[in-house]
């Protein structure tokens, strides 16, 4: 087994340690560094949050990366210039370690140090199927799996975390799964992130549309899944007239390809959830005619006070016990408590199931 | 029916309402406007269908907040440990110049200039907090403030070296305000290496910068000050486009003069000078600086001429300088107010900032303050320090400041408008009751005349208004 060191470590990354047993064989995390910079150094990987990892954060990359096999390049909400990544890699590449990239870099930088980037993309060798889509099939098919929906509320808001915590659910009572993730971390856990063509500019919506009920389809038949589960990037809808989230299209193009079983929503941390949940669920309602099933109400909340002043979507992160007691308040569940993580299994699962019961022709 | 939590005022041309509630304004016919201006319940069916409508559609509502309470302060322990936006470090408490108005001049309730200054090992204690207390942040935003920072710029280089090697990709950005007397070559080669966002302090021509900005000996500093500016251009004309100036009016200033000298001026040309008032918070002579009846209007007229250009178009009317600042805030305070039918149960008067977050102040011993603005000497605006962290009782308190005088918050119209933080309710020994009171008339004035420019400006021009005409609500 390899012992990985990721770098630059922040708080968006801290599935990656929480979850490690779909590499497991493969894989270890042993080290977690990050800029001293950025405020982690020094304590548990997951303290801000308040929950423990045992991993210590540290600020000293060649030293840790001397002691490791790996050196896993993450996606952190700082986003390091592919020059900076550059310089790292050549560090690792010179000391004869192996390179793991979950974040998009220039092909340029990867064909330069090929010998020491790992292509995790062939960890599973079934995901690389050629689906040869064909234009002129104009339909739209009835995908006889249950397919679960993951949402958010916007960008930061944990999605990721809650596609693999389902991921393991599903795979620990003996399903199988198919599924297509909101991050490039998905090749990482062995399943697809959202495809490359949803998010071109040349190819119309209508053909999205049905590019991405096709796909979904081929996967499921290809690996002859169980259940699907899918999770959208970004938000649903935008959050004021000049914060627009792309106004959750790619959830109007997903919601029009697919109909879901069970919708999870990954909701910020709002001052009002007794107004804001029962908006989501109408608004999602009206307009894709879903409810959603289940609510994570999420560590992080937006800070607009930031926000304003860097003209960009600023986060505050929250607390979990703090997240907790208003979850408990609204019937609603956390990502980081043992007993919601049970409590959700068994909803998902007893939903999920009762429908098996009665199969639809 | 009860009686509407609103605020009505007249143009020249039109009748208003604004409702406090939902933060709206709403333009009405004068036999509305009279009604509701003096809360009469008349029997008119035209005025009684107005109100009707307004009230169905959420308006003339007569809450008001039951408590009151800054809408961060459930967040404030989350806020304090991850999400300091900008620091301002005191590197000394040493100044090369005595001008007349400086708040460490004697003439404030505030410490006095003297010879101490930051130690380097604290400095780096406190870029640490910082950086562990900013993690939710997009940059790191330090600033160097005195006494005159450049007196200790050796340490401010070690500073800025310590913070380059830290900051792993966060894109960090530097600002000083400085009086430039001391600076050389070599301080403005570092300077301009790390983008420093420069502001130097300049009271426009010779005799009005010279009658307070002078030097320990009592002579004016206008002459170097032009040098120093010629030096820039000179060494660093890229850099020199990116500094700014402070301007400090004082009311015996001619201000068509004081205008004319930055429109004129070689290196002033295209600059970003901002224009200031002199501080009256915490001044013990109550008399100094006082603005009187001539400069009052003096003001007013060049206020007058900006807005009246943009109202008629005119062209050739000689718009100063001094007043853009208020159109530009103006249209952001009136943009960005929000409207909304959302009923607050409580909410915080406008004015604090997220203290210890905004703008933390470290001084040279590694206490905390607000911002560089308060006074050190007050008991009540320390709010933590290196060793201890925040004091975050202190920092609620001082969140909440509006709690001080809840009774006259809850009932005052123009709360949404308000400008006042704990600042304004320090006397230099503590905050205090009647000294925030005393600023509540100022603050009503302000807001009245902001909505009457705006409504002025919104009937007259293009400028994105979100008044709401009462036709198109019938």
């Amino acid at each position: 087994m390899k012992k990985i060191m990721l770098y630059p470590y922040d708080i968006s990354n801290l599935h990656l340690l929480q979850y490690q047993d779909a590499n497991a064989q493969l894989y270890k995390v042993a080290y977690v560094v990050s800029p001293r910079g950025w405020g982690y150094t020094g304590e548990d990987a997951g303290k801000k949050v308040g929950i423990e990892t045992n991993y210590i954060v540290k600020d000293q990359f060649e030293y840790n990366l001397k002691k490791s096999d790996v050196l896993m390049i993450i996606d952190s909400r700082i986003c390091l210039e592919d020059s900076e990544i550059e310089k790292y890699i050549k560090i690792a590449s010179d000391m004869g370690k192996e390179v793991i990239l979950l974040k998009e870099i220039n092909e340029e930088i990867i064909k330069k140090y090929h010998e020491s980037i790992i292509d995790i993309r062939s960890i599973d060798s079934k995901l690389k199927m050629d689906l040869k889509l064909k234009e002129q099939d104009n339909i739209i098919y009835d995908i006889k799996k249950p397919i679960v929906l993951v949402l958010g509320t916007g960008e930061q808001c944990y999605k990721f975390t809650t596609q693999i915590l389902l991921r393991e659910i599903f795979k620990a009572n003996g399903y199988n799964v198919t599924q297509i993730g909101t991050k490039d971390d998905s090749y990482y856990y062995g399943f697809h992130p959202f495809p490359q063509f949803m998010l071109k500019n040349q190819i119309s919506d209508k053909d999205k549309i049905i590019y991405f009920n096709h796909y979904v389809k081929a996967l499921s038949e290809n690996e002859e899944s169980d259940v699907i589960i899918i999770g959208v990037p970004g938000g649903i809808e935008k959050y004021d007239n000049k914060y627009l989230n792309d106004f959750g299209v790619l959830n109007y193009l997903v919601s029009n390809a697919i109909s879901p079983d069970f919708v999870v929503f990954n909701s910020m941390y709002v001052d009002y959830p007794e107004k804001y949940f029962p908006l989501i669920n109408n608004s999602l309602k009206y307009k894709y005619n879903y409810a959603l099933d289940a609510i994570f109400l999420t560590n992080s909340m937006v800070n607009w006070d930031a926000t304003e002043d860097f003209q960009k979507l600023v986060y505050l992160t929250l607390d979990n016990n703090f997240v907790h007691e208003t979850a408990k308040q609204f019937n609603v569940y956390t990502l980081f408590n043992e007993g919601d993580r049970k409590r959700f299994e068994q909803h998902i699962l007893s939903t999920l199931e009762g429908y098996g019961k009665y199969e639809e022709f | 029916m009860k009686k509407a939590f609103i605020y009505t005022f007249k143009t020249y041309k039109n009748y208003y309402i604004y409702d406090f509630n939902t933060n709206a304004i709403i333009r009405v016919e004068k036999e509305v406007y009279d009604i509701l201006n003096e809360n009469r319940n008349e029997l008119n069916a035209r005025v009684n269908a107005v109100t009707e409508e307004l009230q169905n559609r959420g308006f003339l509502q007569s809450h008001h907040w039951e408590y009151i309470e800054h809408p961060v302060t459930k967040y404030i322990h989350y806020y304090l440990r991850s999400s300091i936006k900008s620091i301002t470090l005191q590197v000394t408490q040493q100044c090369n110049l005595r001008c007349g108005y400086c708040p460490y001049s004697g003439t404030y309730y505030n410490r006095k200039h003297n010879n101490k200054k930051m130690d380097f090992d604290l400095a780096k204690s406190i870029i640490d907090f910082y950086m562990h207390h900013s993690y939710d942040m997009p940059e790191l935003q330090i600033g160097f403030y005195g006494g005159e920072p450049l007196i200790e710029f050796d340490l401010i280089e070690r500073i800025i070296q310590y913070v380059n090697g830290q900051a792993g990709g966060k894109k960090v950005r530097y600002r000083m305000t400085t009086n430039a007397t001391l600076l050389d070559k070599k301080m403005l080669e570092v300077l301009a290496e790390n983008d420093v966002a420069l502001v130097i302090s300049l009271d426009g021509p010779k005799e009005y910068h010279d009658r307070n900005r002078q030097n320990v000996n009592g002579k004016g500093t206008f002459d170097i000050i032009m040098d120093k500016l010629d030096l820039i251009s000179k060494e660093y004309p890229q850099y020199a486009t990116t500094v700014a100036i402070n301007c400090v009016i004082d009311p015996r200033n001619n201000l068509k003069y004081l205008d004319d000298f930055f429109k004129n001026n070689e290196f002033m040309k295209n600059r970003h000078v901002m224009f200031n008032k002199i501080s009256r918070e915490g001044i013990k002579d109550k008399e100094s600086y006082l603005e009187d009846e001539s400069y009052m209007q003096r003001d007013l007229f060049e206020l007058f001429k900006l807005l009246y250009s943009k109202v008629e178009k005119t062209e050739g009317i000689d718009i100063s300088a001094i007043p853009i600042a208020y159109y530009s805030q103006l249209k952001t305070l009136m943009s960005n107010r929000g409207i909304s039918t959302l009923v607050e149960k409580a909410a915080h008067p406008g004015g604090p900032c997220i203290v210890g977050c905004h703008k933390l102040f470290v001084d040279i011993y590694g206490n905390f303050y607000p911002c560089e603005r308060v006074s050190e000497v007050s008991p009540d605006m320390k709010i933590g320090n290196i060793k201890d962290g925040f004091y975050e009782e202190q920092v609620i308190k001082l969140l909440n400041i509006g709690r001080l005088t809840e009774k006259s918050c809850k009932e005052c119209w123009a709360a949404k408008f308000c400008f006042l933080c704990a600042q304004h309710a320090d006397t230099g020994n503590g905050i205090s009751i009647k000294k925030k009171l005393q600023h509540c008339q100022g603050v009503k004035y302000e807001a009245v005349e902001q909505l009457k420019d705006y409504c002025l400006i919104c009937e007259n021009s293009d400028f994105d208004n979100d008044i709401l005409w009462l036709d198109d609500i019938m």
